[in-house]
């Protein structure tokens, strides 16, 4: 008991450096691969979350259309349709873009609040091997014949455990960020004054938080039934309780990143401030509100999406995108845009977040028929699909036009301009053509015309699919390009706003030297206003 | 001889201006944010349970099959044992908070054996309890599912308190720094109000 008696005496430890005082692990790197193994550097966590999501995107896209070509010439065998299917929207969702936009966060949160690290570290490293690992089962589940309603037992739940370890994993690295952006802001830098990026991560990770579990309690259930008890009731028909959460109104979670950082990309080519801050803010807070569809389960609730509550989420979230669209226009119009690949990334993807979100509009309403029980019972009704492949094309070229304008911080470089803007061009073109084929073959019920052209509509919603693969093949490649090229400053745009543009490109190990006090929501612009007024 | 006192290092140590409290609570807004999405995790199990039960119920007339035993008497134990934990772990925090690190110890260790007689109790519980699986589909799922998914969260809420009891001890935590301790304390109690809830709807209620 005595040696609990007084506080034992601790010895401080010796701050040899900023670095080291703050990032720690960045100090001690043993550099190569046990270096990044190792890590716990917010920057390359960030890097590897971005290259692995891409190409996890490659592979959502291609299984999405080798589904679609299947659909307009039979060739697989029939137990494999379910199985692609499926893991194409686990792909898109879980895999790609909301481990994109974490990737994302991971990198560019903790500059944006002007912190030097991001809110733990180890968990953050822990969280990227374990939704990378996670990941990688998952993919080996489904090669093995396991999946929801697979035919291999143990392959069933090798995917239940593998999807669980991501999805904790995704909400470990969640914590992270909110946490980051939450508890280690900059002094000055309120929360009404952090950059809408960070700001809709906050919504964004607020909702995951949220409704990832719930998915995860469901997929417990089903894995418990299934490996413990005779598959009687929740082994039975699975892809059905999992699929609220590939549809609408939850599916626009992933987009809530999307809006933020196509605000901040705006703002930032435009060279002005952001137009009626305070209003984007709440329209970014209440499309995340709008979005929360975890009580949306048809496989519990089947008459859930004809209720008036469900009916009302789908019809008043296009309000919301309407303001943010508004104040994108008004910036627009404010400033002079440098028309930048990122810039058309980010038109293309409120275009087609737009649409996808006046679709779910018509979606709700039941008048229009387009999710009753004729649909429901040959499967996920095509205009569904249709909606969701918009809302996760929309969040990639969100996702895309990010990249494409941080990546002076991420990787030190400008890309290759034109050829992005190609990609854009052709992301765009790519998305649209995925998803509008199924929505308008999901008026077949009303237009008999639409019966005979199924596989027409099926192989050109394949094509668009292609294009979207090639479009991010192209970013790659684009990025790669820009090697050599000129060496970009901070404020790698010249109109930089928010502390991001107040590092160096790329950041030093510790982020920032020292940080003035903040007192508004540009403090870029601020010091520049002041410099021109002197 | 003044001056001498004055110049001394340990009295110009006690007039110096003491260190700011760490402004970025950054351990407890984490296990906040943790608190939610566990929150919501059983959120959804219950949802489940709840569906079902009333769905059972309107149809059939019945949830539980009629062979299954569901006792009261033993949940009930278990969650006396847990609301005495709520003080004891609050007891640690207000210890801390003091500077009173021996009742900081000691409160962290009442709260762990409690916590530990509720594993043995749950044990005992499923003892008796007895529900198979392929038979009581899906009742038995659910409330395995359920209970289970509290037990892991009880495991790891005490794997917390340790971590931060030999945090504690290595000298970390003070009335002025506390954070630790005070994040425990509220996974703590999220963990209690779980069982709360777990127990009113699949014990009392059945």
């Amino acid at each position: 008991m005595a040696i609990t008696e007084t506080r034992p005496a601790t010895q401080p430890p010796a701050v040899t450096s900023e670095t080291e005082r703050f990032v720690g692990l960045v100090d001690h790197d043993p550099g190569g691969l046990a270096g990044f193994i190792g890590t716990g550097d917010h920057k390359a966590l960030g890097r590897a979350y971005i290259l692995v999501a891409l190409l996890f995107g490659v592979v959502g896209y291609a299984l999405d259309g080798v589904y679609r070509a299947q659909q307009a010439k039979d060739f697989l065998p029939a137990d494999r349709v379910g199985e692609i299917y499926s893991l194409g929207h686990v792909t898109f969702v879980l895999l790609c873009v909301i481990p994109l936009f974490i990737g994302l966060a991971t990198y560019l949160a903790p500059l944006q609040v002007g912190s030097r690290t991001i809110a733990f570290p180890r968990a953050a490293a822990l969280a990227f091997w374990g939704w990378l690992l996670g990941s990688y089962l998952v993919i080996t589940s489904y090669v093995i014949n396991g999946g929801p309603d697979g035919s291999r037992a143990k392959g069933v739940d090798l995917f239940y455990v593998s999807l669980a370890l991501a999805i904790v994993s995704i909400l470990v690295a969640t914590v992270c960020v909110l946490t980051t952006v939450i508890a280690l802001r900059t002094p000055g830098l309120r929360l009404t004054r952090i950059p809408l990026f960070a700001w809709s991560m906050v919504v964004a990770g607020s909702l995951w938080l949220l409704t990832l579990p719930v998915l995860l309690a469901t997929m417990l259930l089903v894995y418990i039934d299934h490996h413990y008890g005779n598959g009687s009731s929740f082994s039975q028909a699975q892809w059905g309780q999992l699929s609220w959460a590939f549809a609408q109104p939850q599916i626009y979670v992933v987009a809530i990143p999307a809006v933020g950082a196509i605000s901040d990309i705006i703002a930032t080519l435009s060279g002005v401030r952001q137009q009626n801050r305070g209003v984007m803010m709440t329209a970014v807070a209440a499309f995340g509100i709008l979005s929360f569809g975890a009580y949306a389960q048809p496989a519990w609730s089947p008459e859930v999406m004809n209720q008036a509550l469900y009916v009302a989420m789908g019809v008043l979230i296009l309000l919301p995108l309407l303001g943010l669209v508004a104040g994108w226009v008004t910036t627009l119009q404010a400033g002079k845009p440098l028309l930048r690949s990122s810039l058309l990334f980010s038109l293309g993807a409120a275009v087609t977040l737009l649409l996808a979100t006046f679709a779910g509009v018509l979606y709700g309403l039941k008048q229009m028929q387009l999710h009753d029980a004729a649909w429901i019972e040959r499967g996920t009704p095509p205009f569904a699909d249709g909606q969701m492949l918009l809302v996760v094309s929309a969040a990639l070229l969100a996702g895309l036009g990010a990249l494409v304008h941080w990546a002076p911080k991420l990787f030190g470089r400008f890309v290759a301009d034109g050829l992005a803007k190609v990609a854009a061009l052709v992301g765009l073109a790519g998305g649209l053509l995925a998803g509008l084929p199924l929505m308008v073959y999901g008026f077949s019920h009303k237009v008999s015309a639409l019966v005979g052209a199924a596989t027409t509509l099926n192989a050109i919603s394949a094509f668009g699919s292609l294009l979207v693969v090639i479009a991010i093949v192209l970013v790659v490649v684009a990025l790669v390009a820009g090697r050599g090229g000129e060496q970009p400053t901070a404020d790698a745009w010249g109109r930089g706003q928010s502390l991001e543009w107040a590092a160096d490109s790329p950041p030093m190990a510790a982020n920032f030297d020292l940080i003035d006090r903040v007192s508004s929501a540009e403090p870029l612009l601020d010091a520049l206003e002041a410099q021109e007024a002197h | 001889m003044a001056a001498t006192v004055t110049s001394s290092p340990m009295l110009a140590l006690g007039r110096a201006e003491p260190p700011p409290i760490s402004r970025p609570r950054v351990l407890l807004v984490g296990t906040a944010f943790v608190c939610a999405a566990i929150a919501m995790l059983f959120a959804g199990l219950i949802g489940i349970y709840l569906v079902l039960r009333t769905q059972a119920l309107a149809d059939v007339g019945t949830w539980l099959p009629a062979d299954v035993l569901v006792p009261l008497t033993q949940p009930n134990m278990m969650m006396l044992t847990l609301v005495l934990s709520v003080f004891t772990i609050q007891w640690s925090v207000s210890a801390i908070k003091n500077d009173d690190r021996p009742n900081t110890y000691l409160a962290l260790a009442v709260s762990l054996l409690l916590a530990f007689s509720f594993i043995v109790e749950e044990g005992y519980l499923y003892s008796l309890m007895k529900w198979n699986l392929a038979v009581a589909a899906p009742q038995a799922s659910l409330v395995y599912a359920i209970t289970g998914a509290h037990l892991a969260m009880i495991i790891s809420a005490m794997v917390f308190v340790i971590l931060m009891g030999f945090r504690a001890l290595a000298g970390q935590f003070t009335s002025r720094q506390h954070d630790g301790i005070a994040a425990a304390a509220l996974y703590w109690h999220v963990m209690v109000a779980v069982y709360a809830l777990i127990w009113f709807v699949i014990f009392v209620t059945k």
